[in-house]
């Protein structure tokens, strides 16, 4: 894709931000007879967690991202720290809290690395939290796995409205990418191409490989580098390193 | 007319406790929430009037004020006219990212925080990080030095150094602001005061 100059770079320009978006304004315009929560899945390196950044800043969602400790009492404890309002004592009057802030605010509330509650069973809090505030949008978002696992949970499960899975990198996105990182050395059509389909649709190894392709074409003085002037180096192809906690 | 710099002002006579006290109150009058607040009239007239124009507020009959739109605990940012206010809109996109991103480079921050409506530029995000590696809130994990020339600095996100969503403030004075915790993190005097 051209970039405009004048145009505002963001990461919007992709496509996962697009669907995650989407998923979202259909969360939040849903008829009131239909629920509100929706699911954004994916394979790790994919821009989810990206994507939700973007929706915190362009549509005041609140990010809460779970880990492996994570309980009821920590999961209500982070949302209200990002809401700026300090906890109270017990996980009951947490809940209270939560849902009124988010049924007056009308704000959506993301849940990232949702795998982890739906591992610890504490799914039920989301539940609650979704019920207390009336039914306040929300998206949950996890690996490729989330969705089967969410199936455990029936009279959760009935609650999505939307399952939105997140698309690998396509060619277009590695264009987009380039003219965000690449300002220094314009990379090739072929290399492009090549790096696109090694990086297996993830757009943490696309962004890595820009990286060392543009690195390469300083060192060697170009200002335009090929398929051929990369010939056989090696690409980053390995899997993401393990996600930092 | 000069303001105090935000850590020597009071806490309570501002636009903050404004918003709280209307919540509280739900019907009032404007000297009930003045009363409340201790805000000055000139604060309290020109926010009565944004909120009132944007449509969070109504006058009743006895020309007394009612919250229609109650939003929650983010105090609306209005101009007198109604009209949104965008200041510190991007400072604020910017502290918005950088807990969720966690390690980042100042042009992953940039795309990240740049929306259509406040594009956030790479100078701004540069200048706004290194006060808050100053402040403590990140720490730099990859310093640019020589031989390194060109390699992005790269900092990462100290979670356990989040103190909510309104972002630190820089003050004219050289000073880093926490308006979460209502504390000074970083301030230029100080710094040079124990270098010596």
């Amino acid at each position: 894709m051209q970039q405009v100059e004048t145009e505002v770079k963001t990461i919007a320009a992709l496509g996962n931000v697009a669907l995650a978006a989407r998923a979202l304004h259909r969360a939040t315009n849903a008829p009131s007879h239909l629920p509100h929560i929706v699911v954004f899945s994916g394979p790790s390196g994919f821009g989810k967690t990206s994507a939700a950044s973007y929706l915190a800043t362009r549509y005041g969602a609140y990010y809460v991202e779970c880990r492996s400790t994570t309980t009821r009492k920590s999961l209500l404890e982070m949302i209200l720290k990002r809401m700026g309002i300090p906890a109270e004592k017990t996980v009951n009057a947490m809940l209270d809290q939560v849902c009124d802030q988010l049924e007056h605010s009308g704000r959506c509330l993301i849940i990232d690395e949702m795998d982890y509650l739906v591992d610890k069973s504490v799914v039920a809090i989301v539940q609650d939290i979704y019920e207390g505030s009336n039914g306040s949008p929300m998206m949950l978002i996890g690996e490729e796995s989330l969705p089967k696992k969410l199936k455990k949970w029936e009279r959760f499960h009935g609650r999505i409205l939307d399952w939105t899975a997140a698309q690998p990198a396509d060619l277009e996105d590695v264009s987009t990418l380039a003219s965000f990182y690449c300002d220094r050395a314009k990379i090739a059509p072929d290399l492009l191409a090549h790096v696109h389909s090694v990086a297996r649709g993830s757009v943490r190894r696309v962004c890595v490989n820009l990286d060392l392709v543009q690195e390469e074409a300083l060192t060697k003085g170009l200002s335009i580098i090929t398929l051929a002037d990369w010939g056989n180096r090696p690409l980053y192809t390995g899997d993401a390193p393990a996600r930092r906690g | 007319m000069s303001q105090k710099p935000i850590d020597q002002r009071s806490p309570l006579a501002s636009r903050d406790a404004l918003w709280a006290a209307i919540r509280r109150l739900k019907i009032f009058r404007y000297d009930e929430v003045r009363r409340e607040t201790g805000c000055s009239r000139s604060t309290t007239t020109v926010y009565l009037a944004g909120l009132t124009a944007a449509g969070y507020l109504q006058l009743d009959a006895e020309s007394r004020y009612v919250l229609v739109r109650d939003v929650g605990v983010d105090v609306p940012k209005v101009n007198r006219d109604g009209s949104d206010n965008l200041q510190g809109k991007g400072r604020e996109q910017i502290w918005t990212v950088l807990p969720i991103l966690k390690e980042f480079s100042i042009r992953d921050v940039a795309l990240h925080a740049s929306t259509e409506i406040v594009p956030v530029s790479e100078s701004t995000v540069k200048e706004y990080l290194k006060y808050l590696h100053k402040a403590g809130y990140l720490r730099a994990s990859r310093e640019s030095r020589p031989g390194n020339a060109g390699q992005p600095i790269r900092y990462r996100f100290l979670q356990s150094k989040y103190t909510g969503p309104k972002a630190p403030m820089i003050q004219r004075v050289r000073q880093v602001f926490d308006p979460n915790t209502g504390k000074v993190m970083w301030s230029h005097s100080t710094y040079r005061l124990s270098q010596h």
